[in-house]
């Protein structure tokens, strides 16, 4: 189907996603990478590779969670087994069977005995582990006592960073959830609100929309010229003149649409010179930003993006790879320009690229997303910058 | 490195300008707990990944972007000395006592090259073979710090106890947290209505919510629909009710049962709403089920009989088994801590023996979250939460909410 077709609804016609073909690809991805780097067992205990593996839903939203693994993916015989919360195979994918399901403990013992009933376990040699806490270390030795613990974040990584079809759709309509929520908060730019206000619109849009889950709560703050965006929400109202960042993220099945905007907070008045100067500086830079993020490309060609256009490199993580979250950084992050040419661009990877433009009064953000193709990229992320060039 | 002006950084504004919080003297008290904490365990150094470990250091981050939370890394050490060192993209949110030069761009300590900077800049500060605590590692920690150069003790053992008792100015944010939660929650049970999904209640509660000035949501709310017999339910491991169930865009109708269960966070303090909704044109129980909530009632007015400094959890646990030997769901507990999580120690009748709850003795400043679940099979049942600060004489009531459409008078 080539005419656009982003919705939420099932269709009677059609099925936008196939979801138990996709769950398949994902796990079968897996196992065969287990296989290459002869792992028997991945124990998870991270949301977005317990989503990949098994196609989870997720409850909490804060915090890390390493202590007790939520899934475990067993070479031998297959099967994926899941924790659930609620006790109710409601928490697992429809293909995991009741077997495969397990419960949680605050007892040591018991718990031991519910991961060592898992089969493949008991005499699993390598075994491949997302984070660890020292408890868990010490259960991992009970439950898989002959087993050498290795990372297997690193495989994750590397296997969630090419996307499937399936999954790219996911996040085509990620996207456009978040911008129909970002276009609400954008709506209500006006002197006298305050960012949290437009948090709070935000996401109940994205709530209305179907969906709880936001990836990021965001940023909703006007810019003040430095060497960084503004990363706090709060209630300070907003000033006529101000250029206003309005960033956030929404998840569906788990996928990632993130974008950024700088709308004018101008009432009735149109954006000045300055505010105008800015968004022109930031739509250069994206533009060669976009334009870079070609398969073979490197992170360091994004970073450098920012010196052929005369801007200052903000101190931040400028590019990085988006799919079932973050799925670390590509380009800017402190690991530096060597580990920015380590990282090659491939066709399906999915790069958040973020431009900041800055002067002595305000600043300019922008967020894109970019899907790598065989050749031209693929802008994923259509939401405007208002006309002309940001008024809200 | 940008830094901003104290009264921004941790400060507060707006509808909660009047909660009554020394932000910087709490931030002194809990580095005070920690550094005690870190020098009983003999360990040179306590070094935290943790989220909410961080904020009970003193350094924030966006705790709710759980899918981004690897890769926007933040790393927390801290000396004998109570000093602080910090690796952060957010140096905005880092207290502005923690001075400039010891304030970092993050490590990327899920990256081989970030963690052997960890490794440096650890050994620099504590020695060639240092003795550290940690509350979790990274893959690439565990494959490249666990040599003979490091000695890793759990630095949950130094957090845990050091976060269990709360400050005054701790139980205020709770209160505000706990404040947000409920009055949010007002406008959900007013939405309430047949036809509602699960994500319009959600809508609801987090346009008020964020209003308010709720800092973080730290679940997903929950508006559970729950079948009044197990037998409509699809299937779970001991039979027993499920919950929680995540939401969706399930639509909410005529005479359905909905478990709620909510987590605002406030400057890093976590609330916890939980409450038996039925939704209906005229949401009225039926006797039976109106019995559930009064022995679920009587319950809960034991625990406030029961909770007090020197007894102890087990101690809660007997009275409540000898009114009422169901009180929660079998996957479940009785209760659990609150704080810089949203469930944390103590935890109160687990599945654990008995025994280990003797261990936990009640003593002021703990807040706990009571929970009690009382079903019948056909009939449904209830369940809330009750948020409860202990004491020096007993226990005090932070949860302000009514039991609509049950009684409106509380335990």
């Amino acid at each position: 189907m080539r005419t656009p077709d982003i919705g939420t609804a099932a269709r009677e016609d059609r099925s936008r996603i196939d979801f138990a073909a996709l769950r398949r690809a994902r796990r079968e991805r897996v196992f065969a990478e287990m296989e290459r780097r002869n792992l028997d067992v991945c124990l998870f205990g991270r949301e977005g590779n317990g989503r990949y593996v098994a196609g989870s839903r997720r409850l909490w939203t804060s915090n890390t969670r390493p202590y007790l693994p939520s899934t475990v993916a067993v070479r031998a015989t297959g099967r994926v087994h899941v924790m659930t919360y609620s006790a109710s195979v409601d928490d697992a994918p429809e293909d995991i069977p009741t077997s495969d399901v397990y419960g949680r403990s605050f007892d040591p013992q018991t718990l031991v005995g519910i991961y060592a009933s898992i089969p493949g376990l008991a005499d699993a040699r390598r075994v491949g582990v997302d984070g660890l806490t020292i408890p868990m270390r010490e259960l991992v030795g009970h439950v898989c006592p002959h087993a050498d613990i290795v990372g297997a974040e690193e495989m994750m990584r590397g296997l969630r960073r090419v996307k499937l079809p399936a999954e790219l759709q996911c996040i085509r309509v990620a996207i456009a959830i978040a911008e129909s929520a970002l276009q609400r908060a954008a709506d209500a730019v006006r002197p006298g609100a305050c960012g949290r206000e437009l948090l709070a619109l935000y996401l109940e849009r994205m709530c209305l929309l179907g969906t709880s889950t936001f990836a990021q709560q965001g940023a909703f703050a006007p810019a003040v010229g430095g060497p960084t965006p503004p990363r706090r929400t709060d209630d300070t109202p907003l000033r006529e003149g101000q250029s206003v960042v309005l960033s956030g993220g929404a998840l569906w099945t788990g996928y990632e649409g993130s974008l950024a905007r700088t709308r004018w907070c101008g009432g009735t008045a149109t954006p000045d010179d300055r505010h105008r100067r800015r968004y022109d500086r930031c739509r250069r830079l994206m533009d060669r930003m976009v334009d870079r993020c070609r398969a073979g490309g490197t992170g360091d060609g994004l970073a450098s993006a920012y010196e052929a256009v005369g801007e200052p490199l903000a101190p931040m993580t400028i590019a990085y790879a988006v799919g079932l979250g973050h799925e670390g950084p590509i380009a800017g992050s402190p690991l530096g320009p060597r580990f920015d040419r380590s990282q090659t661009l491939c066709p399906n990877m999915v790069v958040a690229l973020r431009g900041w433009v800055w002067d002595d009064t305000s600043g300019y953000f922008a967020e894109e997303v970019v899907r790598v193709t065989e050749d031209d990229p693929e802008i994923l992320t259509t939401m405007g910058h208002g006309a002309p060039g940001g008024v809200a | 490195m940008p830094r901003a002006s104290p009264s921004q950084a941790h400060g507060r504004g707006g509808y909660s300008s009047q909660v009554d919080v020394d932000f910087d003297r709490m931030r002194r008290e809990r580095l005070l707990h920690l550094t005690e904490g870190l020098k009983r365990s003999g360990a040179d150094g306590l070094v935290l990944l943790g989220p909410s470990n961080q904020e009970y250091a003193g350094v924030r981050r966006p705790c709710s972007d759980a899918m981004r939370i690897y890769y926007e890394p933040v790393v927390v050490v801290l000396n004998a000395d109570g000093d602080l060192h910090v690796w952060t993209p957010f140096p905005e949110d880092v207290p502005p006592e923690v001075p400039t030069e010891r304030v970092h761009r993050e490590l990327d300590v899920e990256f081989p090259e970030g963690v052997d900077a960890l490794g440096a800049a650890l050994q620099s500060q504590f020695g060639p073979t240092p003795r550290l605590a940690i509350d979790e590692w990274t893959a690439p920690l565990l494959e490249r710090l666990c040599d003979r150069r490091f000695t890793w003790v759990d630095g949950n053992r130094v957090t845990g106890p050091a976060r269990l008792r709360k400050t005054p100015d701790e139980v205020a944010c709770l209160r505000e947290a706990q404040r947000i939660n409920e009055v949010a929650i007002l406008d959900a049970r007013a939405a309430l209505r047949p036809g509602v999904r699960q994500t319009d209640l959600s809508a609801v509660f987090f346009r008020r919510a964020f209003e308010l000035g709720a800092t973080a949501s730290c679940v997903d709310p929950i508006w559970n629909l729950t079948p009044r017999d197990r037998a409509s339910q699809s299937p779970t491991l001991h039979g027993e009710v499920g919950f929680p169930i995540a939401s969706a865009d399930r639509f909410l109708r005529e005479g359905d049962l909905v478990l709620c269960d909510t987590g605002l966070v406030w400057e890093g303090y976590h609330s916890d709403f939980g409450a038996t909704w039925i939704c209906s044109d005229d949401p009225k129980p039926g006797a039976k089920l109106r019995d559930c909530f009064r022995r679920w009632r009587d319950v809960m007015a034991c625990i406030y009989d029961s909770v007090r400094p020197g007894r102890t959890a087990a101690d809660v646990v007997r009275d409540v088994t000898a009114l009422e030997p169901h009180y929660k769901l079998e996957h479940f507990y009785l209760a659990h801590g609150v704080g810089c999580d949203a469930a944390e120690a103590p935890f109160v009748g687990t599945d654990r023996s008995l025994d280990l709850d003797d261990a936990v003795a009640l003593q002021s400043g703990m807040t706990i979250v009571f929970e009690p679940v009382i079903w019948e099979d056909g009939v449904g049942g209830y369940r809330a939460e009750e948020l409860v600060l202990v004491t020096d004489s007993g226990c005090e009531r932070l949860s302000a909410h009514g039991y609509a459409p049950f009684e409106d008078e509380g335990p």
